[in-house]
């Protein structure tokens, strides 16, 4: 029964999606989010893609922050026709990995 | 007549500029722009282009369609439709000079929310207009042109230039020609976009042949719709050069496809 309970938990932890926050420079114009919006929710496993063209910012949650990572973020942020700066996965319990 | 235009024309000019805020804004609408992004990449633009002159009217419906090979080309085509209206003369209408273009970018600085961008814009125009009869619907030459296209983005304004050069076969003479653009947003921001720009251009290009020196100041709307539709409307109003030349009118929209 215990170990029901721990799989369980795990299971969940597991499913937990991850919010990534992607800062983006030259976000200046709102056609050119579109293409930065559609090139990121045409990548399998993300969802909920929100830009901010005030702040620079791209959010969205991945399930495998391992098959969307880092190095693929930016590829695509750089095949949209912009320039990252950080790439910051944010776990509810505030577990984050930054890299500038 | 052209001076009503001005006097009409200035206020709505310092409205615009009176109201810069801290928003993203769209392309202009008599300039080119660097951007080869969103609705400059994988949309369709198409405009109604009405010229009133003291020798008749002219009307162009244009379609072009930008394709992006990657984040540093892009191809495309522009299509002209052509209605003329000569004074004393039959009206004609049918295809005219077609174009394809290649836009290499060349330069970007990127900082948070805002680029600076340059391309070099190559143009080859095709006599496809037929020119059999009066009035032509094209020039019967072929035309070749290089620009440099510059622009400086914020999300509070938009400050554009473009300059270059075009030749022409047949023994026309060629032409050198320079666009400077501001545009700014006149609507708070949000994304999913949904604003009113502001483009103020001045379009001027001068003959190289006997040097005469056509300027018109060009200010125009744009309500962007959405994440894919921008409707556009712009007047251009002569300042020096085309003395024949009374107001052109332009109408249209840019839809995004891809």
């Amino acid at each position: 029964m215990m170990l029901i309970g721990l799989a369980t938990t795990a299971l969940q932890a597991q499913e937990k999606p991850t919010m990534v926050r992607v800062e983006v420079d030259g976000l200046s114009c709102p056609f050119c989010a579109y293409g930065l919006e559609k090139h990121f929710t045409d990548l399998d496993g993300v969802k909920d893609v929100v830009i901010d063209i005030k702040k620079g910012l791209l959010t969205f949650q991945v399930d495998d922050p391992a098959k969307i990572n880092e190095a693929l973020i930016r590829k695509t942020v750089k095949k949209a026709g912009f320039t990252p700066r950080s790439v910051v996965y944010e776990k509810e319990e505030k577990s984050d990995k930054t890299k500038g | 007549m052209k001076g009503n235009f001005r006097i009409w024309l200035f206020p709505l000019f310092i409205v615009g500029v009176a109201q810069v805020q801290a928003t993203a804004q769209g392309p202009p609408v008599f300039t080119e722009t660097p951007i080869m992004l969103g609705l400059e990449g994988r949309g369709i633009r198409t405009f109604g282009k009405f010229t009133n002159t003291d020798n008749g009217n002219t009307y162009a419906h244009i379609i072009a369609f930008p394709y992006n090979i990657n984040e540093k080309f892009q191809v495309g085509a522009v299509i002209p439709l052509v209605w003329k209206s000569p004074v004393g003369l039959d009206s004609r209408g049918g295809l005219g000079d077609l174009t394809l273009f290649l836009k290499q970018q060349v330069f970007k600085k990127d900082g948070r929310g805002k680029t600076l961008r340059a391309l070099l814009k190559t143009t080859l125009t095709m006599p496809t207009g037929n020119t059999d009869q009066a009035p032509p619907l094209g020039t019967g030459a072929w035309q070749g042109g290089l620009g440099l296209v510059t622009g400086y983005i914020t999300t509070a304004l938009g400050l554009y230039a473009e300059t270059g050069y075009r030749y022409k076969t047949n023994d026309l003479p060629g032409q050198f020609y320079y666009n400077l653009a501001a545009s700014v947003p006149l609507l708070p921001q949000q994304y999913p976009p949904h604003q009113i720009n502001l483009s103020v251009d001045l379009n001027g290009s001068v003959n190289t042949r006997n040097g005469n020196h056509v300027l018109l100041l060009s200010p125009a709307l744009q309500w962007i719709t959405g994440r894919k539709l921008l409707l556009e409307s712009g007047v251009q109003v002569p300042l020096r050069g085309a003395p024949q030349t009374n107001f052109v009118l332009l109408a249209g929209l840019r839809v995004l496809i891809f």
